[in-house]
């Protein structure tokens, strides 16, 4: 649970109004912020690339040029690869894989949170999965799907779904069982209402609201999975350019060609900050309702 | 205590299923360990020898039942590749992982205290923003992103610390906590954001409480009434912040380890995998999830204490 907090999970589920509150949270300072400085990162990554004469396993023949001159903005790395369009080159790649990752996740993790609403029995065994995904944190459900599955993009979306699902389930249990225990929901049983319309029309809208405060935090929390497992050596393979992976390498570099590791690591630390921001504002305007 | 007495079974279902997993990735592996061991220039006839020396030849829950109940009576096995007893690899390399990731909680559980105190009890606005900004970017600072920040830093720009490795910290204490310095904070860092936070609202939630007021009326000085009253009684969501982060604290060891040049368990594990010692990676996963799952069951019976009620309706969800 990385950026998820044990008080907010704690908290009961609280009545939403709908999507107005959470784009009102957008329209704070922290919302906008997060906005701009996540799509400034993204943006970049999908446009500069366009103005750029050298592509990202393109070899200049000058290796580990100085950073500020051109025509290598950010230098060349250790076989003479631009490493402007290398960092950019990782920012499409993560974007790439978090949008694959997190829609299946949130929907898997949904899913499997809303059975609690079915019956007792399903709702226990998908918190079970969720605590058995649990026990293996971050990078170490990384290593583990990297036995089974070659090291690479597969694998890396494989285990960014399973290491963010639990928090969108376990989010979606818990505002689902919320609103199970509300008086509508037994007035719509009384009137017969079947149970899979009640789920459908009237506890998915619910659980909706406070699962896309977690889509956030897990952006985040994929992007920290790919740049960890990288960093070990079983992520993103080499030649392809991933920013986590330009952070171990170019760590050996630090002191004459600082700009290969430092610029792929800003641009995580800002992406990541973006996130931050937007998740905040979002449970902010949740938990104001 | 039959709460607790539940808990405890479902961890331990958890931790049966987890090393069922654990054991079935490897067979969901391309290419067998046989394979692998025997050399790409081996006959079909090496490679089943190989197979059949590591037993490989038998049914998976045979194979499965001699695993666990090898590591379970303290027989883990010989590694394949650097043909030493798993159990005596572990243990030399325990220290360094165990010395990391208790530096790392002494100092999320310190700087997340003076951060949240820092927070909670700042009056003038330019101060909470200051706070508020150190912690927003310690909670977007992964592991992997700090320690390469601090090696630049701490290392490379001032040299005042070791860019990386390790010293026994028995003989010889204070290289080990220089070198420990910059790995456990990049460990803690993120936690410590999150611990400050759960602290400071809970902070201020107890100063409207009633007994701090009666201790303000007794005119006690506001130090005394925040570290006497006000954070005992607003430490509990913290508390069961810090018992999971200690449970995944296993995977920032992983990356540090391997940035640091620590040889630890860490980086054990991820050598054992890229060169496919997959004993060794099965009994080091299974060593990992263990503990991830130990300190689950223990956070949850630490909430249950805080919050009776939750224990009388069956269990946090």
């Amino acid at each position: 649970m990385t950026v998820v907090d044990a008080a907010v999970l704690r908290r009961p589920a609280v009545p939403v109004r709908g999507r107005r509150s959470l784009l009102s949270g957008l329209r704070t300072s922290r919302g906008i912020a997060g906005v701009a400085l996540t799509v400034l990162i993204v943006g970049c990554g999908l446009i500069v690339p366009l103005f750029l004469s050298w592509g990202p396993l393109q070899q200049s023949g000058n290796s580990l040029a100085p950073a500020w001159t051109s025509p290598h903005l950010f230098g060349t790395d250790e076989v003479g690869r631009d490493l402007l369009s290398r960092v950019l080159a990782g920012i499409r790649l993560d974007s790439l894989l978090v949008v694959i990752a997190v829609p299946i996740s949130a929907v898997l993790g949904t899913a499997l949170g809303l059975l609690s609403a079915a019956s007792a029995a399903a709702g226990n065994s998908a918190q079970w999965i969720f605590n058995l995904l649990l026990g293996f944190p971050g990078v170490v459900m990384g290593i583990a799907v990297s036995i089974a599955i070659a090291p690479g993009q597969t694998a890396i979306i494989v285990a960014m779904v399973l290491t963010t699902m639990p928090a969108f389930g376990r989010q979606a249990r818990i505002t689902t069982m919320g609103q199970l225990s509300r008086d509508y929901v037994a007035a719509a049983t009384v009137a017969g209402t079947p149970r899979r319309e009640i789920i459908t029309r009237h506890i998915l809208p619910n659980v909706l609201d406070t699962v896309i405060v977690r889509i956030a935090p897990a952006v985040s929390q994929a992007i920290m999975l790919e740049g960890a497992l990288s960093v070990v050596g079983l992520g993103i393979q080499p030649p392809q350019a991933s920013l986590g992976q330009m952070i171990a390498t170019g760590s050996q570099y630090l002191s004459n060609a600082p700009m290969y590791s430092l610029a792929p690591l800003v641009v995580v630390l800002l992406a990541v900050m973006g996130l931050s921001l937007i998740g905040d504002a979002l449970n902010e305007a949740v938990l104001r309702g | 205590m039959a709460y607790a007495g539940r808990r405890c079974l479902a961890a331990l279902a958890v931790l049966f299923a987890a090393s069922i997993v654990i054991f079935l990735l490897l067979h969901l592996a391309p290419g067998s360990p046989a394979t692998v061991l025997a050399g790409p220039d081996a006959t079909q006839s090496q490679v089943d020898a190989v197979a059949r020396s590591l037993d490989l030849d038998q049914a998976l829950p045979l194979q499965y039942w001699h695993w666990l109940t090898g590591v379970l009576s303290g027989h883990p096995g010989e590694s394949y590749i650097l043909r030493r007893p798993i159990g005596s690899l572990v243990s030399e390399r325990l220290g360094s992982t165990v010395q990391l990731m208790i530096g790392a909680t002494v100092l999320m559980c310190v700087l997340g205290l003076l951060l949240g105190i820092a927070a909670a009890e700042s009056k003038r606005r330019a101060w909470r923003a200051l706070v508020d900004l150190l912690s927003t970017i310690a909670l977007s600072a992964p592991p992997f992103v700090s320690s390469v920040l601090f090696v630049f830093l701490f290392a490379i720009t001032w040299k005042v610390l070791p860019a990386g490795g390790q010293a026994s910290f028995l003989s010889n204490p204070s290289f080990s906590i220089q070198y420990l310095v910059m790995p456990s904070v990049a460990i803690a860092l993120p936690g410590a954001a999150v611990v400050a936070r759960l602290l400071a609202t809970e902070m201020r939630r107890s100063r409207q409480e009633e007994f701090v007021r009666t201790a303000i009326a007794k005119g006690a000085p506001r130090w005394r009434v925040t570290l006497r009253h006000v954070v005992p009684n607003s430490i509990g969501p913290a508390l069961v912040e810090v018992g999971i982060r200690i449970g995944e604290m296993f995977a920032g060891a992983v990356v540090v380890e391997s940035l640091f040049a620590r040889s630890g368990i860490g980086s054990l594990l991820v050598n054992a995998v890229q060169d496919r010692d997959y004993l060794l990676a099965n009994d080091l996963l299974l060593l990992s999830v263990a503990f991830a799952i130990v300190m689950q069951l223990l956070t949850e019976l630490g909430m249950s204490r805080l919050d009776r009620r939750l224990a009388l309706k069956g269990g946090l969800e």
